[in-house]
């Protein structure tokens, strides 16, 4: 601004503008009150007060510019809060994934802010230019299917858009499509408790609520359970989870992060812990459908966040077959993340644990202890945990181990 | 006529005109009376000005209240009562001569004064009259005009009631209440804005500085080359000023 007006010393006073505005409404024969003559003015662009419009009293403005760094320094600074200018609205950018980054990364900028949107494009917000800290990404929905996102962003952005670190966290964004619910279920013994639970707790929302039932294979189920869903992330929650009544279910996935699945917490009644094991999970439509599984669980061979709200409580304990196997799948994994402090301790909590005190939290333990166990006994091979990913052959090892049946098992727990 | 009991003694009629000698009768139609149940009041009509012009029918056998007749007769103008003559007025304005006495101060078209007096005997109260006013369109020399700015419109009759006390007039602009003239009555030291009268302002700055923050060539370029910012007119500039 100071070169700007270096230049044209010639004038008394002049206005400054900005090609981002509309003047044409504009009336330039303004003028301030006889005493604000040596004040610099600053007309609002919309509703951003420090705006893009500037009556100047050239000599007063060279002599009190000398020694400020920041226009926003200035003073005195005049606020004609009465005469707002019409800013253009930015350029409206459709993007077509699950996530902004990739669509920021690809765009010229021929404009200082952009408004990138998944489905809509929706009213700006106004940001201010004069500084970079005040040039913010602004979402204008909860999971940021519109977001204003200004030039300099890009230039820091490598997988997120939090690469940039001036985000706008004040800006209360509009409510955003809630994503669909979808209950998965294959004849657990409570899955219907549950089912009805989950349509009671969610009754008022305005999420849809869909069941995938008898779906056989676990990738298969999650893929059938996102075929479901007409939403581009689905609460996909599992038969044996009791949902949390206090959940909110209006949560959004982040787009301005990479596409991924998110695993919330699940209470663990046996142990206590409370962490993502059996927890609902937003699942990504196209991640699931892309994924091919190779490692121990399907959901961490994708980006994965755990998001630490409570879905629930998991009822993994009601049969004592079922407590045997969810507790030996899991502490195979446990074991197989180890050294890891925290899981360390998860495992110690399902090896010891048990907090109802009954027999069925005692075979939660043991298949716990049989996890330890096996995986000793092969040495962690890989090949050999893979396994436990199939129902089978986790019965034929419950079989031979204890010459029991799963079956057996339970109606043995029924008749004492 | 000196008084109404002479009127009643010399009359002859059942009723008798009392007249004004500054009313115009060229057009009066002296054979008027009244319908018969108003026949015992007196009859008062009205002039261009008030409700009672000093023109009566009276029933000879006496009355006791007054009838108000619409009916104008046209008064005539007078110096009579008028402290001064010396403006263009109407001077045949009276007043209501069923007030009490009161000096009436005539105005222009600024202020409640600046125009003429009419001085009833006795009267020692000062009574403002709206209508008529004067027309003032000499111009005073107590004004003070900014030099930058650019404007033409304004009226420069205006002045300030005397009775107030002395004070710096101080005419603002359709954007604010200063930047446009000064009027400065002697010794006066406060300012007072008056937002009776405004001034346009037309211009005031006399460069727009257009800083480009797209590539879009939406502005008219203006031969002032400057590297990273362009000045430049918005097409409407040269319609506004």
């Amino acid at each position: 601004m100071r070169r700007i007006c270096n230049k044209i010393q010639d004038h008394e006073y002049i206005w400054v503008v900005s090609d981002l505005c509309d003047y044409t409404d504009f009336d330039f024969s303004w003028h301030p009150e006889i005493w604000q003559n040596t004040m610099l003015h600053v007309f609002p662009s919309n509703e951003q007060k420090f705006g893009d419009t500037f009556f100047i009293h050239l000599p007063s403005f060279l002599e009190k510019s000398k020694d400020i760094e920041v226009l926003e320094w200035y003073n005195p600074l005049n606020f004609v809060q009465e005469k707002p200018v019409k800013r253009k609205d930015p350029p409206a950018v459709q993007y077509t994934s699950d996530s902004v980054v990739d669509a920021v990364r690809d765009h010229t900028f021929l404009e200082p802010v952009v408004q990138f949107f998944r489905y809509a494009p929706e009213k700006p917000v106004t940001v201010s230019l004069w500084q970079e800290r005040l040039r913010t990404v602004t979402s204008l929905r909860k999971g940021s299917e519109s977001v204003i996102v200004p030039r300099d962003a890009k230039n820091y952005m490598q997988t997120q858009v939090y690469d940039y670190k001036w985000i706008d966290k004040k800006h209360k964004p509009m409510q955003s499509e809630p994503c669909d619910i979808v209950f998965i279920s294959n004849g657990e013994s409570n899955a219907e408790r549950n089912w009805k639970h989950l349509q009671q707790c969610t009754e008022h929302g305005s999420n849809r609520v869909v069941r995938v039932d008898g779906v056989k294979g676990r990738a298969e189920a999650y893929r059938a359970a996102v075929n479901a869903s007409e939403t581009d992330w689905a609460f996909c929650v599992f038969a044996k989870l009791e949902v949390d009544s206090n959940f909110d279910w209006s949560w959004q996935p982040d787009r301005l992060q990479q596409a991924k699945h998110y695993i919330f917490h699940a209470k663990n009644p046996v142990n206590g812990l409370v962490y993502g094991h059996m927890a609902m999970i937003a699942y990504n439509k196209q991640l699931v459908l892309d994924t091919v599984p190779t490692g121990l669980d399907f959901t961490l061979d994708s980006e994965h966040e755990v998001v630490p709200l409570l879905s629930g409580v998991a009822q993994y304990a009601n049969d004592p077959w079922i407590a045997w196997r969810s507790a030996f799948r899991e502490c195979i994994k446990l074991k197989h993340s180890l050294p890891n402090i925290e899981n360390q301790y998860r495992l110690e909590q399902w090896l010891t644990a048990n907090q109802q005190g009954d027999s069925i939290g005692e075979w939660s333990c043991t298949g716990a202890r049989d996890a330890v166990d096996y995986y000793d006994s092969v040495q962690g091979s890989f090949d050999a945990l893979l396994c436990s990913y199939e129902w089978d052959w986790l019965e034929n090892y419950f079989s031979e181990r204890y010459s029991l049946s799963p079956a057996q098992l339970c109606t043995q727990f029924r008749d004492r | 006529m000196d008084s109404l009991e002479q009127a009643y003694a010399l009359a002859r009629t059942r009723y008798f005109w009392i007249v004004d000698y500054l009313c115009d009768y060229s057009e009066w139609d002296f054979l008027w009376e009244p319908a018969p149940w108003e026949a015992n009041f007196r009859h008062a009509f009205a002039s261009q000005w008030q409700k009672d012009s000093g023109t009566y029918l009276v029933p000879l056998n006496g009355y006791a209240d007054t009838k108000y007749n619409k009916n104008e007769a046209i008064r005539l103008p007078s110096d009579l009562n008028w402290n001064s003559t010396d403006f263009d007025f109407d001077f045949s304005w009276h007043p209501d001569p069923t007030e009490p006495p009161y000096i009436y101060q005539f105005g222009t078209q600024w202020q409640k004064t600046g125009g003429p007096r009419y001085v009833l005997p006795g009267a020692t109260e000062i009574k403002y009259v709206n209508q008529p006013r004067v027309t003032k369109t000499s111009i005073d020399d107590h004004w003070q005009i900014p030099d930058n700015i650019d404007f033409d419109d304004f009226d420069y009759t205006w002045h300030p009631d005397p009775t107030e006390p002395p004070y710096i007039y101080q005419f603002g602009t359709q954007w604010q209440k200063t930047g446009g003239p000064r009027y400065t009555v002697s010794g006066a030291t406060e300012v007072k804005y008056v937002d009776e009268i405004k001034i346009t302002t037309h211009k005031v700055a006399t460069a727009i500085v257009v800083i480009k923050h797209t590539a879009n060539n939406t502005y008219l370029d203006v031969n002032i080359p400057i590297n990273t910012v362009h000045f430049r007119l918005p097409r409407n500039f040269a319609q506004n000023l």
